[in-house]
């Protein structure tokens, strides 16, 4: 298995996405306009010195404006061009040639998502400096480099679930649906809306035991110094658990996905 | 080895869902689906010698495409056997899929937004192509196609010809021994149609590539093959030799004569299938064109003559004319 292929597709991709750096600026600043209602709110809520389920005012607005930031590059969706090949039958191009079409489209996904999530810095860095000296850094380098791994494993994660959901097109004829779900019940379940604990408790209990907590809330968890040492290796290995067990249930359904595949067209 | 495809009994079924337009079917579906059933191939078998080129015919449906990408390993076959260079398709293997290559008329694998070049050296990287051979065959190629100076240009400010063109390049530069063709020059004017032809039929013969290419339009493969495969509804009805072909569907030519003036009576009357005025046009049995071009010079003064074979058009629609109506 070779890797610099993989490495090229994701330089194609950035220099692709480039070509449309003004389009994902506007397309970010629309995104992110609900995050300036969300923060005033917060605002509100809490008061300068106000707490709530332990957050203190900064770490909560902290956790807004990264969480945000982060979930570009660790939520899921559904994957246009992968159920756009496989509806349209360009994935024989794919089967033919020598390689595996879910790096494939990892390393385009993470060559055109990259240059959109740099792009959104110019967005989010602004609502940052609003929040002042309140704004949360990681407490030591040691948590700097505990976000770092727990990031890299939820975007893996969330590209298993990325690839599943699109996988979805093998048996699904309109896959809106697939989509709906990913759009907006896993940034619920990730954590994007609030964050776990100020859910009801069973409720709560519910979302830390679904995978979608690792894309999300626990990576922001570890960024703001809540999570750490043994908790930290504790969810690490949660995130690894889930990623290996995903990278498996994927390869099972696409191999059958692949049975039921026509090629139309062409 | 001296087989580079051998296809034995292959079947291949499509089922798809079938449905009624409005509400109340679309419910009944989603309760009880109900499925339609295609035979798209019904016990195929051939095989293709190493560096013979081989054109594939048939009409809209007849399972040209589907046996071509079961060859290439993009379907699974659902009965019967494939062979390409000793390897199944199916199973995907790194070292088949370096060595055949696949161009579909109909689509595209380059990226619209980038120029051709950065996609070749991507192929490059997946097929492990050592840089010198690479650069080698992609000037080669590129002269041969005379698109060198298209090559950093990105692929949706290109014609549909020069597109084609790039598709053949890319789907060659790891250089394949058998090629699979589904209608290359597809929507291509005559012009851009002609050259491409004559490329491909210039570098299959050169590089001894074998070659299996469907096609509607017949001259692609009367100009680059020397074997067709007839297929219709799923079932081969011909494997031969382009002349047998012709000989055995069309074993008629078409004889044009212009006289001098207007005769009353002219030879050969029970093959007269136009007059007009002095313009004559028979369609005889191959065997009798000797005889009446013979009483034509005896018994009259002839201006302009000529005897034509029968286009493959012609021979084709000659070939699938009783089955028409059964599909």
């Amino acid at each position: 298995m070779r890797w610099r292929k993989y490495l090229t597709v994701a330089r194609l991709a950035v220099q692709e996405a480039a070509a449309y750096r003004l389009n994902h600026f506007l397309s970010f600043l629309v995104a992110a306009v609900p995050l300036l209602g969300l923060l005033l709110l917060w605002e509100q809520v809490l008061g300068p010195q106000g707490r709530l389920a332990g957050f203190t005012r900064g770490e909560m607005l902290t956790y807004f404006i990264l969480t945000r930031w982060l979930y570009e590059l660790t939520g899921p969706a559904v994957w246009w061009d992968i159920t756009y090949e496989i509806y349209q039958g360009d994935l024989a191009f794919h089967l033919l040639r020598p390689q595996r079409y879910d790096l494939y489209h990892f390393a385009l996904i993470l060559g055109s998502k990259l240059p959109y999530a740099l792009v959104g810095l110019g967005v989010v860095v602004p609502f940052a400096l609003s929040v002042g000296a309140a704004w949360v850094w990681p407490p030591s380098v040691g948590a700097w480099a505990a976000f770092g791994v727990s990031v890299a494993l939820a975007v893996a994660l969330a590209y298993q679930f990325t690839f599943l959901f699109s996988l979805s097109a093998f048996w699904l004829e309109d896959t809106g649906g697939v989509s709906l779900l990913a759009d907006f019940v896993v940034p619920l379940a990730a954590g994007s809306l609030l964050p776990l604990d100020l859910f009801p408790r069973p409720v709560a209990a519910l979302l830390h035991a679904l995978p979608f907590a690792q894309l999300l809330y626990f990576p922001a968890q570890v960024y703001l110094g809540r999570v750490s040492g043994a908790a930290w290796l504790r969810g690490v290995g949660v995130q690894l658990a889930w990623l290996v067990g995903l990278f498996l249930l994927n390869g099972w359904v696409w191999r059958r996905g692949l049975r039921r595949f026509r090629a139309v067209g062409g | 080895m001296s087989s580079a495809i051998v296809v034995r009994n292959l079947h291949k079924i499509y089922r798809s869902p079938q449905r009624e337009p409005g509400l109340r079917a679309a419910l009944r579906h989603l309760i009880a689906p109900r499925y339609r059933t295609v035979q798209a191939l019904q016990g195929v078998s051939f095989t293709v010698r190493l560096g013979e080129a081989v054109g594939y015919l048939g009409p809209n449906g007849a399972g040209k495409t589907t046996t071509l990408k079961i060859l290439a390993g993009v379907l699974f076959p659902d009965a019967g056997e494939v062979e390409v260079l000793g390897f199944e398709p199916w199973k995907g293997e790194t070292a088949f899929k370096k060595r055949i290559a696949f161009v579909m008329g109909r689509k595209g694998q380059l990226w619209w937004d980038l120029p051709a070049l950065d996609l070749f050296h991507l192929f490059r990287e997946m097929y492990e192509v050592p840089f010198p051979v690479f650069r080698r065959r992609l000037d080669d190629l590129a002269g041969r196609f005379r698109v060198t100076d298209l090559l950093s240009v990105p692929v949706r400010n290109l014609s549909l010809g020069e597109r084609m063109k790039m598709e053949l390049i890319a789907a060659l530069l790891h250089g394949p021994q058998v090629l699979f063709l589904d209608e290359p020059t597809l929507g291509l004017d005559v012009m851009a149609q002609h050259e491409i032809r004559a490329l491909l039929r210039e570098y299959v013969r050169e590089q001894g590539l074998t070659l299996l290419m469907a096609s509607h339009y017949m001259r692609d493969v009367e100009a680059i093959c020397d074997r067709v495969i007839l297929l219709d509804a799923g079932r081969i009805r011909f494997d031969g030799p382009l002349s047998e072909l012709k000989a055995r569907y069309a074993p008629f030519r078409e004889v044009r004569a212009t006289l001098a003036s207007a005769a009353s009576a002219v030879p050969g009357a029970a093959w007269l299938v136009e007059r007009a005025g002095p313009r004559l046009r028979w369609r005889v049995p191959r065997e009798q064109v000797p005889m009446l071009l013979q009483q034509l010079t005896a018994q009259t003064e002839v201006v302009d003559l000529s005897v034509q074979e029968p286009a493959l058009e012609d021979v084709l629609r000659e070939a699938f004319a009783p089955n028409r109506a059964g599909r």
